[in-house]
């Protein structure tokens, strides 16, 4: 008997790797809508898709800061009155042309992965 | 110290010291701990929720460019510790003689070459575990870390000086022209490097 299986069950951790390689094309997606900060993100990525993208912090703030390093994302501090200061995070120009590449690239991707299921049938 | 000192100090230890990135990790690290803090977590659930820390710096160190040392840095950075160990032993040889019948001056002088063989690895083993440095690699800017960026640990530190004992350095120093990340034999085995700080 086949039991279904949400990519983070399945056995192989397909889900774990497709959300490792394309994490920073969805953050850098989110932050074309607009700043954000870390655990902003880390909420409204579990949350907008349904707790598919369910990840740590351990996972999101290294990639934010490569991101940063990279020069794809600028850092703003907001200092509330009470409170600790907060780390937010905006796309910048470079960004943006790096998520019109990622997301072609993944695009083309999932279409080429879809024809080849399509073909096979979904068979293994 | 706190939860939140103490899982960024830890953090911490896995970043190698002359690392210029350390100070910005540890605020990143730090101002995150502090957001889910002030979102209701305690000190000790904030912490929890970043995972081991040694995996974390691994992870932030992803970010950093890890360029390998060129090899002539590299050997002037060992004249420099060789020479170093040198002329500490026959200094401290030379003032031993003073103090020393004419008879045994031989003996000290046996005594202080032998030294050099123990002293030279002794001093990197502990040099490049606690600050990732020698005295010549920090002259000449340079860094051992692990090949994920992190931190080298006691057992790779000691490793790295087999070939000294083993009188193989020549052998385990050709091994650093045929790759791209410029490593010795014994630093492919201690999955280690040597970069550049500038």
């Amino acid at each position: 008997m086949i039991t279904k299986s949400t990519p983070e069950e399945s056995p192989r951790g397909i889900g774990r790797e497709l959300k490792k390689g394309s994490l920073e094309l969805v953050v850098l997606s989110r932050l074309a809508r607009g700043e954000a900060y870390g655990y902003e993100i880390v909420s409204e990525l579990a949350e907008r898709s349904g707790g598919v993208f369910e990840i740590t912090d351990g996972t999101l703030y290294p990639v934010l800061y490569r991101l940063e390093r990279s020069g794809f994302v600028a850092i703003r501090w907001e200092t509330p009155e009470r409170g600790v200061p907060r780390k937010y995070y905006q796309l910048t120009p470079a960004g943006r042309d790096e998520l019109i590449a990622l997301t072609d690239e993944w695009t083309r991707y999932v279409r080429a992965v879809q024809k080849l299921l399509k073909t096979d049938g979904g068979r293994s | 110290m706190n939860a939140v000192d103490a899982y960024v100090a830890r953090v911490m230890d896995a970043v190698p010291p002359p690392l210029r990135a350390r100070l910005p990790i540890a605020d990143d690290v730090r101002a995150h701990l502090a957001e889910r803090i002030a979102h209701g977590a305690s000190e000790v659930e904030a912490a929890r929720a970043f995972g081991d820390p040694a995996a974390l710096a691994a992870s932030y160190l992803q970010a950093e460019p890890m360029r390998p040392a060129a090899h002539g840095r590299r050997l002037l950075a060992k004249l420099i510790d060789v020479g170093g160990v040198v002329l500490a032993v026959l200094l401290i040889a030379l003032l031993a003689t003073l103090i020393t019948p004419e008879r045994y001056v031989e003996l000290v002088l046996i005594a202080a070459g032998l030294a050099v063989g123990v002293a030279y690895p002794v001093y990197t083993v502990i040099a490049e575990l606690l600050s990732a440095q020698t005295l010549g690699k920090r002259w000449m800017k340079l860094a051992v870390v692990q090949e994920n960026g992190a931190r080298i640990s006691a057992w790779q530190s000691c490793v790295r000086q087999l070939p000294f004992l083993a009188q193989l350095v020549f052998i385990d120093a050709a091994f650093a022209l045929f790759n791209s990340h410029r490593q010795r034999a014994v630093e492919l085995l201690s999955h280690t490097r040597v970069i550049t700080l500038d």
